[in-house]
């Protein structure tokens, strides 16, 4: 007799929950810090532009250029609010990144206008300046086009966090666990699950004497038992720690993140350098200029290391990278200008921290919150070696297959069960022996059904073998020549199955439907999948084309294609496989 | 002997010997049958518990009766070995035993091949009723002279039920969720809802009586197929 193919040592996942929780208290946290960063953004947008304003009016302004100053700072402040309160209808309206394209291009819209606006300010309030249009216009246009892209983004994130830490967090486990996993579910399991059940097939043999009392067993315990089996069968999932190695994540801010520190890089730029090249000779500039590149590149590569790593250590790398570029750009403090070209007083340098802090926020905050929840995880994932890709998708199938055989017990066997201890009940009414003996084989008959099930979760039997398995009664009554390719021979698992079912298919069809004596199938690779092609000497019925089995092909997502000739039918099934 | 197609011996019961190829997959039944084929004075000249051996035995004996189980299992069920048989050897009868009261429970369509005769196994109630249908099988001429005799299938009656109904009925009997019926056939699951209620009422099955309608359409299926669906029978 067949073992049982179930798996009561379940693999249980103790830890499922705590994960789950960790997650939530992630996702949490990132919200929270999502908040805080939007309103710190805000407070120093504002002081920015107010710092700006002093800035412009000169060390001693007049009333006059004051009360202008004061003007232009509310209009600006008022324009960040109009754009905030846009771009956030916007991002209601068209939440998903999928539409990010047209996002960004209405957020650099906007945002150049609130460029364009910030110039008219300065021409109409008579501010002097030295920065020309066009830098207020791009300058406006990517930051707010990146500003809100990257909080959109984030918002999009935070709500796919949880699901996708999840998700991916059993993925890691099943690599680590998968070798364990495999042996657990084979056969000295399965063996387990024998010695669990025997007994209560035996029990169900012996008593035919009280059938109602019988009955009862079957449903409480028997059935039961199955139910109870075939849920912590169907709980087989382990959980994970997602975080990666060191070199990991250097590797991915070198090779796929070195956007926001050249956008920070490229303000800088823009702001700064001309005021360079204009005071000190041209390679003094470029020396100056190179470093605070390099500064950049170099404190935000490691603010996005730390980020990545300790995501719950979020906002303190996060004050710690604003420190820094602080205490970077105060060495430089007499390399910058007012927008008037004089060199910038302390105080008025200190003035500038806000914008300082509202720029850095830009562009690491929400960037890096993003990541940490979405695209951290994704990369992580991307980063799965071939071996332990191969050892995840064996564990994949294990646990598929455990699944199939929790789903059979729960829906197959159980059900025959009950319908069985009914049928027994009222047998038992109606006095009728025979009857409650008959419910009670098949009581008996549907626990030995279960030795059906070993097939279903074989996933170690190659194709050869089971094709050989198929064909061998078949050619008693049709003659099968076989052509296929060894690396199909030998697969295993889903597409030894998908193939076997494929081929049976076409000889079933070909002799029932087609009337034909002999078949000739060949089967091989191609860059779609697996191609299987038959030719027969029969008549293509097209009746048959709506039957089981050729819902079973649609199911396994094949397509097909039919040939009528003289000579018979030639029927081609593309298998798709992964 | 004349036309008739087989050999007529002297048996213990005084009948006539006939040479049997008898395939059915449950050991014991083979076993039982086998020996009781024999203690009617029949030649066995097989006894298979698949299709594999079965064109040997037609070739190496001129076989009057192949006795085939309906449901062997995976691979070629009884009704597509009969179509073999019929093509290897047009002499020889053909007797379809199942516990199956349609081959259409078992998902099977289609007619019977010419000469095939299909009997329900419940309904054979005595050695002189299988000896009665083997001699049928084997004797086209009294069977066009007497037809069937009035015992035939008595009993095993089915509802009348379209083939898409029974394949539905099978797929309720196995324990299969409306949903994943629906999944299986790439249909919503309204329809098939509103299907196994379409059923239920074909089965006289009463939905708003206190029992289950499933499993009561379940034992439905039990008894037209003489056991549950996947279960070892014929």
């Amino acid at each position: 007799m067949c073992r049982w193919p179930v798996a009561p040592q379940v693999v249980t996942v103790a830890n499922l929950p705590k994960a789950a929780a960790a997650d939530r208290s992630l996702a949490e946290r990132l919200q929270g810090w999502t908040h805080f960063s939007w309103r710190l953004s805000i407070v120093s947008s504002v002081l920015g532009v107010v710092a700006v304003t002093l800035t412009a009016a000169g060390p001693q302004p007049s009333d006059a250029v004051l009360g202008r100053a004061f003007l232009g700072a509310l209009g600006a402040l008022l324009v960040t609010n109009a754009i905030v309160a846009i771009a956030q209808w916007l991002a209601r309206v068209r939440p998903h990144p999928q539409h990010g394209f047209a996002l960004v291009a209405i957020f650099a819209g906007i945002g150049a206008l609130f460029g364009a606006v910030g110039y008219l300010s300065t021409v109409v309030l008579s501010l002097p300046t030295t920065v020309p249009a066009i830098v207020w216009i791009i300058s406006g246009a990517v930051i707010v086009a990146w500003w809100m892209t990257t909080a959109e983004l984030g918002r999009y994130a935070r709500v796919r966090a949880g699901i996708e830490r999840s998700a991916l967090a059993a993925r890691a486990e099943s690599v680590r666990d998968a070798e364990a996993l495999r042996v657990r579910l084979s056969s000295d399991l399965l063996a387990e699950a024998h010695d669990e059940l025997l007994p209560v097939r035996d029990m169900v043999r012996g008593e035919a004497t009280d059938a109602q009392a019988t009955a009862a067993r079957i449903e409480s315990q028997v059935a039961g038992s199955v139910r109870s089996l075939s849920h912590r069968l169907w709980q087989v999932n382990p959980e994970v720690d997602l975080r990666p190695s060191t070199v990991t994540v250097l590797k991915t801010i070198v090779t796929k993140r070195p956007f926001r520190p050249a956008l920070l890089s490229l303000l800088y730029v823009l702001v700064d350098a001309p005021g360079w090249f204009q005071r000190a000779a041209p390679l003094d500039a470029l020396s100056v200029l190179s470093v605070s590149v390099l500064g950049i590149f170099f404190v935000m590569g490691v603010a996005n290391y730390l980020m990545r790593r300790y995501p719950h250590w979020h906002v303190w790398v996060f004050i710690g990278a604003i420190a820094v570029f602080q205490v970077a750009t105060l060495a430089l403090a007499p390399w910058h200008e007012s927008l008037d070209g004089r060199p910038l007083t302390v105080g008025e340098y200190l003035l500038s921290v806000p914008l300082s802090i509202a720029l850095i926020v830009l562009t690491t905050g929400f960037g890096s919150w993003w990541e940490s929840s979405k695209s951290l995880i994704h990369d992580y994932a991307q980063a799965l070696d071939e071996n332990e890709a191969a050892l995840f998708a064996q564990t994949q199938a294990a646990a598929a297959a455990t699944r199939e055989v929790a789903a059979l017990l729960h829906g197959s066997v159980q059900s025959r069960l009950l319908a069985a201890a009914q049928s027994m009940r009222v047998a038992a009414r109606r006095g009728d022996v025979a009857a409650v003996e008959s419910a009670l084989a098949a009581a008996a008959q549907a626990l030995e059904g279960l030795a059906d099930l070993e097939h279903s979760s074989r996933t170690d039997v190659n194709a050869r073998q089971q094709i050989s398995d198929i064909c061998e009664p078949w050619r008693e009554v049709i003659d099968i020549e076989l052509e296929m390719e060894d690396s199909l021979l030998d697969a295993q698992g889903d597409v030894a199955s998908s193939l076997c079912a494929v081929v049976e298919e076409l000889i079933t069809n070909a002799f029932r439907h087609g009337s034909a004596t002999s078949i000739m199938l060949r089967a091989g690779w191609e860059s779609r999948g697996i191609t299987v092609t038959s030719l027969d000497n029969g008549t293509f019925d097209s009746s048959s084309s709506t039957g089981l089995g050729t819902r079973i092909i649609d199911s396994l997502g094949a397509q097909r294609h039919v040939d009528l000739s003289d000579a018979g039918t030639r029927v081609q099934v593309l298998l798709p496989v992964r | 002997m004349g036309g008739f197609p087989y050999r007529w011996r002297a048996s213990k019961v005084g009948r006539c010997a006939v040479r049997v190829v008898y395939v059915e997959d449950d050991d014991f039944t083979r076993m039982t049958t086998a020996a009781l084929l024999r203690d009617l004075g029949h030649e066995v000249v097989a006894a298979l518990p698949g299709s594999v051996g079965l064109m040997d035995a037609l070739d190496s004996a001129s076989v009057d009766v192949a006795v085939l189980d309906l449901d062997l299992g995976g691979g070629p069920t009884g009704l597509d070995l009969a179509v073999a048989v019929r093509r290897r050897s047009p002499k020889t009868g053909v007797l379809v035993l199942s516990t199956y009261a349609d081959p259409a429970l078992l998902g099977v369509d289609g007619p019977l091949p010419p000469r095939t005769l299909y009997a329900v196994k419940r309904t054979l109630r005595s050695p002189e009723q299988l000896n009665e249908a083997i001699e049928l099988t084997g004797d086209p001429i009294r069977l066009d002279e007497s037809g069937l005799p009035q015992w035939w299938n008595q009993g095993a009656e089915l509802p009348r039920l379209r083939a898409s109904q029974i394949e539905l009925l099978r797929d309720v009997a196995e324990g299969w969720t409306n949903a994943e019926i629906a999944a299986r056939r790439s249909v919503r699951e309204e329809a098939v809802e509103k299907s196994v209620q379409r059923l239920a009422r074909a089965l006289d099955v009463d939905t708003q009586a206190s029992g289950n309608p499933r499993v009561l359409m379940t034992q439905a299926y039990v008894q037209m197929a003489g056991g549950a669906p996947g279960g070892d029978r014929g």
